[in-house]
């Protein structure tokens, strides 16, 4: 029930908020792209193995899947952090772009909570102007990591094509490659924007 | 093959920029798509500079709850340089041996971590982070964070805050060092503040000593449940320099005594010249594969 009471409210935030800035979608690039003019903060929430049709997700390596009570929505992923930090990722997708004129910042809140999630300095990044140009937000030492929501600093996105819009869909978690025993942790997240 | 785009080499000081103030950028409607984009001048890119940013904030030196979580919160703020050793687990194979140096103004930096499995250097310098592994004698490079902060309301408001959920949101500074390990367990000692003394009920101030030269502030407490079933911490012990809130030292102990997890500061040196000259990288690791 409380899974379900989050969705609900999630996705009615999203869409009065979308609705209340002009939301108009754009074919581009073969994505479904929002255009709107956002006037403050706006989050999309993408969870771990998303059965949301608005989101996906994609992985290489992370293939441990967790069920317990302290991952949102009651599951998450892992990856053991030793040796994987050029090898392995864990992505969250919109599958309608956020598109953006001139520049943007960027941060993400990151759901942590698992007592084996132990990687010393997680790297979270998030795309921007193509789909593979990703922007670094920083890193997160999840062995000290809060059980919450732990936001990573905020960044500028600059636009630099000569495209009239830029597009950012897509986050990034890369492991350390550090700490022998532990592992990197994949849940939800919420990709915040603000113009 | 993911590219980490570079975008803080244009200078050093829009390298560390801020945002303040609002943009008002009118985005077109479908009408207006074939015109030109709005001109560049209505984009207002970030301009504060790393001088702003390390804009002196008045350096409270009293020992108290409050201040001693800002200053752990905030403690890049007050210091220019650093440059020091210290000593943790979990970083690798064994213990690990993290070395650093470290210039804030002028963005660069130097950490390097060994232990029995690993050789790792890592050098930040205009925009750009380069780490080599000196046992595979491989280097990797990639881009360090732009932050965009808006470091006065940072400073000026909590960073714990609540949503309508009840759940909790744990707001975290960039780090301005670019060390990323040296940062989050002793030079910007943030997540560890976060993790151990957001309930000031749970912590107490035992007072000042000096350690390695530097007058540290000795708080003891008990960790909560979470972090007692994480990491078999039941209490811990913090020496925090109270000039600036680098954590000097951290010893977690288990209920039966034992020291399960810790940081142990070697030496340090605090707003004192550091040797960054990078001349030599080149022949130093010559032969060296980018992965």
């Amino acid at each position: 029930m409380k899974k379900i009471i989050r969705i609900v409210t999630i996705m009615s935030i999203s869409a009065a908020l979308l609705s209340s800035m002009g939301m108009a979608q754009i074919p581009k690039n073969q994505l479904n792209v929002l255009e709107f003019q956002p006037r403050a903060a706006t989050a999309f929430f993408i969870d771990n193995d998303s059965n949301d049709s608005n989101c996906s997700n994609s992985r290489v390596g992370f293939n441990e899947y967790l069920s317990d009570t302290g991952h949102y929505n009651n599951d998450a992923r892992r990856q053991i952090t030793k040796g994987n930090q050029y090898k392995t990722y864990y992505r969250w997708s919109l599958k309608k772009a956020y598109q953006f004129t001139g520049g943007v910042y960027a941060q993400l809140n990151v759901w942590l909570n698992n007592k084996y999630f132990l990687d010393p300095a997680a790297e979270y990044s998030i795309n921007s102007g193509d789909s593979y140009s990703f922007y670094t937000l920083g890193t997160i030492d999840q062995k000290y990591a809060k059980a919450g929501w732990n936001a990573t600093p905020r960044v500028y996105l600059p636009k630099y094509s000569s495209d009239p819009y830029t597009y950012s869909y897509m986050a990034e978690l890369t492991p350390s490659g550090r700490n022998i025993s532990g592992y990197t942790g994949a849940d939800a997240i919420q990709m915040i924007y603000t113009k | 093959m993911k590219k980490k785009i570079l975008f803080g080499i244009v200078s050093l000081c829009a390298a560390a920029a801020l945002s303040f103030g609002v943009f008002a950028l009118a985005l077109p409607d479908k009408t207006e798509k074939s015109q030109p984009e709005a001109s560049s001048k209505d984009v207002q890119e970030p301009v504060t500079t790393i001088s702003q940013m390390k804009m002196r904030v008045a350096n409270d030196r009293s020992v108290t709850k409050s201040n001693m979580f800002y200053k752990m919160l905030n403690s890049v703020d007050y210091y220019q340089t650093v440059s020091g050793s210290f000593k943790a687990p979990d970083l690798g194979v064994g213990d690990s041996t993290v070395e650093y140096r470290v210039d804030v103004m002028n963005q660069e930096s130097y950490q390097r971590i060994t232990d029995a499995g690993a050789d790792e250097e890592q050098y930040v310098k205009d925009g750009m982070k380069t780490i080599y592994d000196n046992k595979a004698r491989t280097y990797h490079q990639a881009g360090v964070p732009v932050y965009a902060e808006d470091l006065q309301t940072l400073r000026s408001q909590s960073r714990i805050t609540e949503d309508e959920q009840g759940e909790s949101h744990y707001q975290l500074r960039g780090d301005l060092t670019h060390t990323g390990i040296a940062a989050s367990l002793s030079l910007l000692p943030q997540q560890l503040a976060f993790a151990f003394l957001e309930d000031f009920d749970n912590w107490e101030i035992k007072g000042t000593e000096t350690f390695l030269g530097r007058e540290a502030v000795r708080i003891e407490g008990k960790a909560d449940a979470y972090f007692n079933d994480k990491l078999s911490v039941e209490r811990f012990v913090f020496l925090v320099d109270r000039d600036t809130g680098i954590l000097l030292n951290y010893d977690g102990y288990a209920a039966d005594g034992s020291l399960v997890d810790f940081m142990h500061t070697n030496s340090i040196a605090v707003d004192q010249p550091v040797n960054m000259d990078t001349t030599a990288r080149c022949a130093k690791y010559a032969g060296y594969t980018q992965q």
